[in-house]
């Protein structure tokens, strides 16, 4: 199970399928990522970037292939497994608990497959680890002065450093991000970039995104999906020389 | 920093007026005013039940005067009908409670929102038809009548004291407890379940093992508090957990504000004492309460804690700008600190 070469990957997708109906979203994809690459997924819409990410994370099943993380079999393990393994994995449409505070949402993500769930009488604030990890979390996205505001009243761009915040509060070893800064003002993305430019190297990181700016600035390698199948991968360098990639994706701006 | 110390003094000094009231009430208490707090605190664990729920968890249902009732039908049958002594029919009916959560979760809490109303809505119209018409064991629409309440130690709870004090140390005990649970990681992944279930069970918690352990607490109130109701007032018969009562209970809920912890104690203790002030009047005083409810939710949807907590926060900003108002003024040297220090600021300003 554990072999040599691919305990140095932290994810690899071997020729994986998923349909709905009679539309295949991910045809046989391939996809290796090292431990401590930045890796993005970039192409246009429909092309299976999110499906793909649901299907790594166990949210969908797949219909055929292999999945590893860290050179370990995945492909049947559910959502749970997989988390408590170090998969996180951030949404596209923020997935928070609205009239929580911050504090509370990122709590409840640094508790998650602890088995602490049924522990009745013992106020959660009394967990001191988790109460720690939740303020060094805080601070990595952030938000360390809005740990006690409730989430509904944060401005957009705060939930969205939240939900960086919630994945890494997992203790991730591989981070999923799927449009991070999907809607955010220009400040509140640079404010988001250099948030995710910022966390650990040793976090093995998989990014999905459409703003070429953010792609260029983090990822050491992209990946290029087209309609279910992986178009082209290699460093930002080569993916701006592809004229495959021009076409379909880039436009001549970025040539 | 005076108000703050203020603020700080004045809640425990309240808490321990209003427990000194509570306790001493015998004392200075009419009979009259003993039975109708004995009756807000046992609804009040009919009220808490369903405020669990729905507070904590997001969950409405309409079940939990069934729980109410299975106390209450398990003391009339094995204690007074059979003669078995205290405890013992008292701790099968929280048996029977339990067993009877834990199939009613198991097949309702798969579900949520309206479907979960409606399955504990049909198990709760089951047990209302079933003692109706079960005449042989429950006998039927006359139920049981003339429980009365045990001796314990040499202590009589057939005196209305003795029995109010019980049900005070049972409720305060209770509340205690609640409390820890609402505020430890269970409460915490409850109110998590609550906001985005989908996200929790991506968060690898096993949401429907919380939701079932939450139910079966809540059952367990609601069956401790229709083993007080059924000592007190020596009755149990299928009014007592007619669907209306159930309706009521939810009512109570949001009058006191669900989604707080005190939101079920407040509800319970308004609408009982309304009722009772009303119905001193007129015949149709559930118009009035009606009118009342309707009243409280339509400018506070957050109940009557919602309103007192709105009208605190204004309150405090309000003391505390007219502080900030007038040191500013003293720091400028103006001796007509005394007289409008809003207006002399903002002129200033």
């Amino acid at each position: 199970m554990m072999t040599g070469p691919d305990q140095k990957l932290a994810l690899s997708i071997q020729s994986v399928s998923k349909s709905f109906g009679g539309v295949q979203a991910v045809r046989s994809v391939s996809l290796d990522v090292p431990v401590g690459e930045r890796r993005a997924l970039i192409g246009p819409n429909g092309a299976g970037k999110t499906t793909l990410f649901n299907v790594v994370t166990g949210e969908l099943p797949a219909d055929g292939g292999r999945i590893e993380l860290f050179g370990v079999d995945i492909t049947h393990k559910s959502v749970q497994e997989r988390a408590k393994m170090g998969l996180a994995r951030t949404y596209q449409i923020s997935q928070l608990f609205l009239h929580l505070t911050v504090e509370q949402n990122l709590f409840l993500a640094a508790s998650a497959n602890r088995n602490m769930e049924f522990h009745l009488l013992r106020p959660w604030r009394r967990y001191r680890a988790e109460q720690e990890w939740v303020f060094q979390v805080a601070e990595q996205v952030g938000l360390t002065d809005y740990l006690h505001a409730v989430v509904s009243e944060l401005s957009h761009g705060l939930q969205r450093q939240l939900e960086l915040g919630m994945a890494m509060a997992m203790r991730p070893r591989l981070l999923m991000l799927d449009e991070p800064a999907a809607g955010l003002s220009p400040t509140e993305r640079t404010t988001l970039i250099s948030l995710i430019r910022n966390l650990p190297r040793e976090i093995t990181l998989l990014l999905i995104e459409h703003n070429m700016e953010i792609v260029l600035d983090l990822a050491d390698r992209i990946t290029v999906m087209n309609r279910g199948t992986v178009l082209a991968e290699g460093t930002p360098a080569e993916i701006r020389a592809n004229e495959e990639v021009q076409r379909v994706y880039l436009g001549s701006s970025y040539a | 920093m005076n108000l703050d110390k203020l603020t700080r003094l004045a809640k425990p000094i309240l808490l321990a007026i209003g427990a000194i009231l509570l306790i001493a009430l015998p004392f200075y208490g009419s009979q009259y005013t003993i039975t109708t707090f004995v009756r807000i605190i046992y609804f009040g664990f009919l009220a808490v039940s369903v405020g669990f729920l729905l507070g904590q968890g997001g969950m409405i249902s309409l079940t939990q005067t069934a729980f109410f009732g299975m106390t209450g039908y398990a003391i009339g049958l094995l204690g007074y009908e059979r003669g078995i002594p205290f405890p013992w029919p008292d701790l099968i009916g929280i048996g029977i409670v339990l067993i009877a959560a834990t199939l009613v979760g198991l097949v309702s809490l798969r579900t949520y929102g309206l479907t979960f109303l409606m399955i504990t809505l049909a198990f709760g119209q089951v047990c209302w038809a079933f003692a109706t018409q079960n005449t042989t064991l429950l006998h039927g629409w006359s139920g049981f009548r003339g429980i009365r309440p045990f001796v314990l130690f040499g202590i009589d709870f057939r005196n209305s004291a003795n029995f109010y004090w019980m049900s005070l140390v049972l409720f305060a005990l209770g509340l205690y407890i609640l409390w820890r649970i609402v505020h430890s990681p269970f409460g915490l992944a409850l109110n998590g379940i609550r906001e985005n279930p989908r996200r929790m069970r991506a968060l690898g918690y096993p949401v429907y093992w919380i939701r079932f352990v939450a139910f079966l607490i809540a059952a367990l109130y609601a069956g401790i508090g229709g083993i007080l109701a059924v000592y007190y007032s020596g009755l149990i018969a299928p009014p007592t957990i007619h669907l209306s009562r159930a309706i009521w209970a939810l009512l109570v809920v949001i009058l006191g504000g669900s989604s707080y912890f005190w939101g079920p104690v407040v509800g319970t203790f308004v609408a009982i004492w309304l009722e009772v002030l009303i119905s001193q009047y007129t015949q149709r005083y559930l118009l009035f309460v009606g009118l009342i409810f309707v009243i409280v939710v339509l400018f506070s949807p957050q109940g009557i804690l919602g309103i007192i907590e709105s009208v605190l926060r204004k309150r405090h900003l309000w003391i505390t700008g007219w502080l900030k108002a007038r040191t500013a003024l003293v720091a400028s040297g103006s001796d007509k600190a005394e007289e409008r220090p809003g207006k002399e600021v903002m002129k200033k300003g």
